[in-house]
């Protein structure tokens, strides 16, 4: 077979199993591991094993199951639910008090996990009660809380970037510097569009009542004190990962027992949380980890068949400038977006596009925050936004999916914005990794 | 994020569930072990070059049995748009479609990890380097473990959604 055909014999195959309910993890695999019977006969299937026993292999990857335990931790403890309380101290004044207060908790969870499913279960659970009984507008407070709650891909520490960093040979370290002020550049937006949305119509964001605004000195005091261990844990592991203390894995197994620290002094640390935290981790790992062993091995049997330099040429030879097809890069993953996940879009397509958007003289680290970015809307876009099955999980029975997807659309284009910023302004990514590093 | 349809019937059987129970706890003995490894290096100035192996061992083969688990409960994401318009029959025979393919693939995978474990095992490989742990052979042949024991779960599958589709 001619890589042309192999190449269509894939695309297809894969998006017919994904499209009939066939697991994302098995789908591409099981595509790669027919291919290359077929054409190697059974021997050729240690190259599939090989390729999955690298990755079980490396030392890399075990960041990933410390900063799911980290944030797991923190959840079932009770911390970041502390810390939603606590923010309503700033939250109470402003305009949209309540969504803000959520986009702003959404960082500082970002910032001490990002496991996108439970922050926003977390969020669905305590800010959307919250915002409906103050009488907040359902479609608003739907998206704050997912459109917040992905941004734990974007924020340090993030498993995307680790992934990403891993895949490419670029610096983690230096990823996580430059995805910071984006990051906050697109909560910034969020918070920027309810304020401005809320003083326009201020019938979907109440005010809250005099007495629920007020709040003895001693109460708030009490409240802040709370947030306080949270929030170190969260400086602790950045300051590990920043100043080379400690690498990015070490980093995170701190992270883990500042989060049993900080659990301990709050008095709900348990045999029983240990039991759940390890066992909610070893079943978060399992579906990520054969999602990406099933990709390994698609990439590894598609670039054994010459795929990448045949992407690679096919997109060279559309002869269009280095920014066409940047944007068609973004489109293109924009696209997949709507269909797989982060993990699996970055396993494929990353390999490829790295080396072609170096060889436009990129940098590869502003490319990847563009990446991060870019799988902001791939939570949240149809028929596939995790976000929406997220919360559709913990949501009063009266949201319909219809109602969440539509309460995206705002956000996608905020999104879509900073994509077109960060595009048109490097230095936003760059700015801060040139002058610390 | 559709978990995968079961129709509630979850296979009590405590084969599957307890071992792996046990297992997950290695996620907290690799935070334990590299706590005390930073510990040791910055205080007592002692690194200890096993933690990082073993680290990579237990978790290496957390990853890789955690996916017999989500296979077990039938939690792997999967798109369900589609899955969901359709009638309920249409659904059962793509819960059987869905059960062969991963029956195959993971058939596929395992004898790709028999070929790799054996090789392996009879060289007596070990990573050569620090503490010299046997962790090639210890990886290579739990791959092999779970993706026998993913196939066996998916051909179950397979049996139960084909007597749901004919029943």
């Amino acid at each position: 077979m001619g890589i042309e055909i192999i190449t269509l014999v894939l695309v297809v195959g894969i998006l017919l199993l994904l499209f009939t309910g066939v697991p994302l993890a098995f789908s591409t695999g099981a595509m790669a591991a027919a291919l290359i019977l077929m054409e190697f006969g059974p021997n050729g299937l240690g190259l599939i094993a090989t390729r999955i026993y690298d990755l079980m292999a490396d030392f890399a990857f075990v960041a990933v199951p410390m900063f799911v335990m980290m944030g797991l931790v923190l959840e079932k403890s009770g911390v970041t639910n502390d810390l939603f309380r606590a923010m309503s101290i700033f939250g109470g004044r402003i305009r949209g008090g309540l969504a803000v207060q959520t986009l702003v908790v959404s960082v500082l969870l970002a910032a001490m996990s990002g496991i996108i499913g439970g922050e926003i279960v977390l969020l669905g659970l305590i800010a959307l009660p919250e915002m409906l009984k103050r009488g907040y507008d359902k479609k608003l407070a739907v998206g704050t809380i997912c459109a917040g709650g992905s941004l734990g891909t974007m924020i340090p520490p993030s498993i995307v970037l680790i992934v990403y960093g891993l895949t490419t040979d670029t610096g983690v370290g230096e990823l996580f510097l430059a995805v910071l002020l984006p990051g906050l550049m697109l909560a910034g937006l969020y918070v920027g569009y309810v304020m401005v949305l809320a003083s326009l119509k201020p019938e979907v964001a109440p005010p809250p009542s005099a007495d629920e605004a007020d709040m003895t000195r001693a109460e708030k005091r009490q409240l802040l004190r709370r947030t306080v261990l949270p929030i170190a844990v969260a400086a602790w592991v950045l300051i590990c990962i920043y100043t080379g203390i400690a690498s990015i894995i070490e980093a995170a197994a701190m992270g883990v027992i500042g989060a049993l620290a900080s659990a301990a002094i709050r008095g709900t640390l348990s045999g029983r949380l240990i039991r759940a935290t390890c066992g909610e981790t070893l079943r978060i790992c399992g579906m990520i980890m054969w999602i990406v062993f099933g990709a390994t091995a698609l990439i590894g049997v598609y670039n054994f068949f010459g795929g990448a330099a045949f992407v690679t040429s096919a997109i060279n030879g559309l002869d269009l400038p280095p920014l066409a097809i940047l944007i068609l890069m973004m489109l293109i993953l924009f696209v997949l977006g709507m269909f797989m996940d982060w993990i699996g879009i970055l396993l494929l397509t990353m390999p490829i596009f790295v080396p072609i958007v170096e060889g436009f003289g990129y940098d590869p680290i502003w490319f990847g925050v563009l990446f991060t970015m870019n799988m902001q809307m791939s939570y949240l876009t149809p028929p596939f936004g995790p976000a929406a099955f997220y919360l559709k999980g913990v949501a009063p029975d009266d949201i319909t999916m219809g109602d969440i997807y539509k309460s995206f659309w705002p956000f996608i284009a905020l999104q879509a914005l900073a994509i077109g910023l960060l595009v048109a302004f490097p230095e936003i990514a760059l700015w801060l990794p040139s002058v610390l590093m | 994020m559709k978990r995968s349809t079961d129709d509630g019937r979850k296979p009590s059987s405590p084969l599957v569930l307890k071992p792996a129970e046990l297992v997950s706890y290695g996620f907290a003995v690799c935070v334990a072990i590299m706590g005390l490894e930073v510990v040791m290096r910055y205080l007592f100035n002692t690194p200890q070059i096993w933690v990082q192996d073993m680290v990579v061992m237990l978790v290496g083969s957390c990853f890789a049995i955690g996916g017999v688990v989500v296979l077990y409960e039938g939690t792997h994401i999967r798109i369900t748009a589609l899955y969901d318009q359709v009638p309920k029959r249409v659904q059962r025979a793509l819960d059987l479609l869905a059960a062969v393919v991963a029956a195959v693939y993971l058939a596929l995978v395992g004898y790709g990890a028999w070929v790799n474990a054996r090789l392996s095992l009879t060289l007596n490989e070990t990573t050569g380097t620090g503490w010299d742990s046997p962790l090639p052979m210890v990886l290579k042949s739990v791959l092999l473990v779970s993706a026998i024991l993913m196939a066996i779960i998916a051909v179950t599958q397979i049996y139960r959604s084909f007597k749901r589709l004919a029943g």
